[in-house]
């Protein structure tokens, strides 16, 4: 059996401090367990997409043939477009942050409208 | 000696290449956004005057929430996306190590030697964030750090290294060959060549030289080793160090090394040109392939590859890419005119006069010289 810890290896801290970008780090944890929740969910969507896939090819879902699977060009690219719909999906505040930058007049502040509208 | 990828191991990886690709693309261009359209306006406003500097432009962008959780996610991908390669060895780090073990030296040669002291560049931290560095050695015959980073600098080029990871040792033969079309080097030195992928296309280039590749990671070079051997290629790989090695004195008609400067510090770099300068034969070309200085690109662009100093485990980068490198020419012993910097942009023709002082052009420089 191996004398490397496989997991161990995988899950260890880079050697050097680790930067934290927030002012909490608490934020910065529960981001970086959302990015790493995310990935998992990618992995499990697209272990169904390759069932489907068997199914509708008329394979047995077996263990074997799922590992097996190989996806064509189209598959491919339908599954590049889903991880990158799914991530816009994901990141949809920080998107909508952006689009705040983007066009100023996004940013009308309520608090000043309703005193505005309770004058005129 | 390509680890088998199970259904899960590729998604995973798969997921982590489309989310660096959205750090990349979608979160670097809104930051530069909120740079553009807020921060610069609003110091302007302040002070008088435009930023002068990466340091002012680092202090006030790490203050944006947008830039903190674009910094945020990116360091998050980063370590995922070394995990993603990581677990997948799981259940073959056992039979990849017996079949590096086994590996026959019919073609090159492997010499580890495990008495060579370490620098402290190298082993401070885990640089690129790869966990355990390149210079973790676990047991014997240990592999690990090889598959993990032949693998995860595929994934972290974003594919740009092609599909055997030898872009930039490519690159080096495309300018010989046709810069230098009769040179036929009869013996090659590759420094600081990790696995040996940018090693591999000077065979090809040059198949009656013998091939060297040196490397400070014994689990780098096992794995090299192996797989040089598994494409059909002789590369003699030893554990050395750059800045001093074993071989004598002009002994090689040709030494490249691919993007190790800005690992090293400010006085091995130095002292690696020197050990160029003494193995080359007279005649020999020496051509080191590099990140451009900071002086080629704007201070936004200078912002975003900082970040990579203090984010990314690069202790020297910055300090690299702001040093004088004609004046570490001149230190390490090349006179006047011997060695020059050339920039070989990506999907360019060849730097001419009138694009030569163009900001941001991407690209690999190349510190050239002949003996």
């Amino acid at each position: 059996m191996t004398e490397i810890d496989v997991n161990k290896l995988a899950n260890a801290k880079a050697k050097g401090k680790r930067p934290y970008f927030f002012d909490d780090p608490a934020v910065e944890r529960v981001l970086s367990i959302t990015m790493a929740v995310a990935t998992e969910l990618a992995v499990t969507r697209e272990r169904l997409d390759t069932v489907e896939r068997l199914l509708e090819a008329g394979e047995p879902v077996t263990k074997a043939n799922i590992d097996a699977y190989r996806p064509d060009d189209d598959a491919s690219k339908d599954r590049q477009q889903w991880h990158a719909d799914y991530i816009s999906r994901i990141l949809r505040i920080v998107h909508q942050e952006l689009e705040a930058v983007e066009n100023e007049s996004l940013n009308e502040d309520p608090e000043k409208l309703a005193d505005d509208f309770a004058a005129a | 000696m390509t680890p088998d990828w199970s259904h899960d191991d590729k998604s995973r990886q798969a997921f982590q290449r489309s989310l660096r690709e959205c750090v990349i693309r979608d979160l670097s261009n809104g930051s530069r956004l909120v740079f553009e359209n807020q921060v610069s306006p609003k110091f302007e406003k302040e002070n008088g005057r435009p930023f002068q500097n990466r340091q002012e432009i680092k202090a006030e962008m790490r203050k944006e929430p947008f830039y903190q959780a674009h910094l945020s996610i990116q360091r998050a991908a980063q370590e995922l996306m070394w995990a993603s390669v990581t677990y997948s060895l799981d259940r073959q780090i056992d039979g990849m190590m017996a079949k590096a073990k086994q590996s026959s030296d019919t073609l090159g040669s492997l010499t580890i030697n495990p008495d060579m002291p370490i620098p402290k560049y190298i082993d401070s931290l885990d640089i690129h964030c790869m966990p355990g560095g390149y210079t973790t050695d676990l047991c014997d015959g240990d592999i690990s750090a090889g598959a993990i980073y032949d693998k995860g600098s595929y994934m972290y080029g974003s594919g740009r290294g092609g599909p055997y990871g030898d872009r930039s040792g490519q690159s080096i033969v495309n300018y010989l060959k046709r810069e230098h079309p009769d040179f036929a080097p009869k013996r090659i030195l590759d420094m600081g060549c990790a696995t040996g992928n940018n090693t591999v296309p000077f065979c090809d280039a040059y198949p009656d030289a013998d091939v060297h590749g040196i490397e400070l990671g014994a689990a780098l070079l096992r794995y090299g080793h192996a797989r040089t051997e598994s494409l059909g290629k002789a590369i003699h790989f030893s554990q050395q160090n750059a800045e001093q090695t074993n071989f004598e004195d002009e002994s090689f008609d040709l030494i490249v090394s691919c993007i190790i400067f800005h690992e090293t510090s400010r006085k091995a770099l130095p002292r690696i040109i020197a050990e160029t300068r003494r193995l080359l034969k007279p005649g020999g070309l020496m051509v080191h392939l590099e990140a451009g200085q900071f002086e080629n690109f704007d201070l936004w662009r200078q912002t975003v590859f900082d970040a990579e100093t203090y984010n990314n485990n690069e202790p020297f980068w910055s300090t690299y890419r702001d040093m004088d490198l004609e004046a570490v020419i001149a230190e390490a012993g090349w006179s006047d005119g011997t060695a020059h910097l050339h920039l070989e942009p990506f999907g360019h023709a060849p730097v001419t006069s009138s694009n030569k002082s163009q900001k941001n052009m991407l690209g690999f420089w190349f510190m050239v010289g002949q003996k």
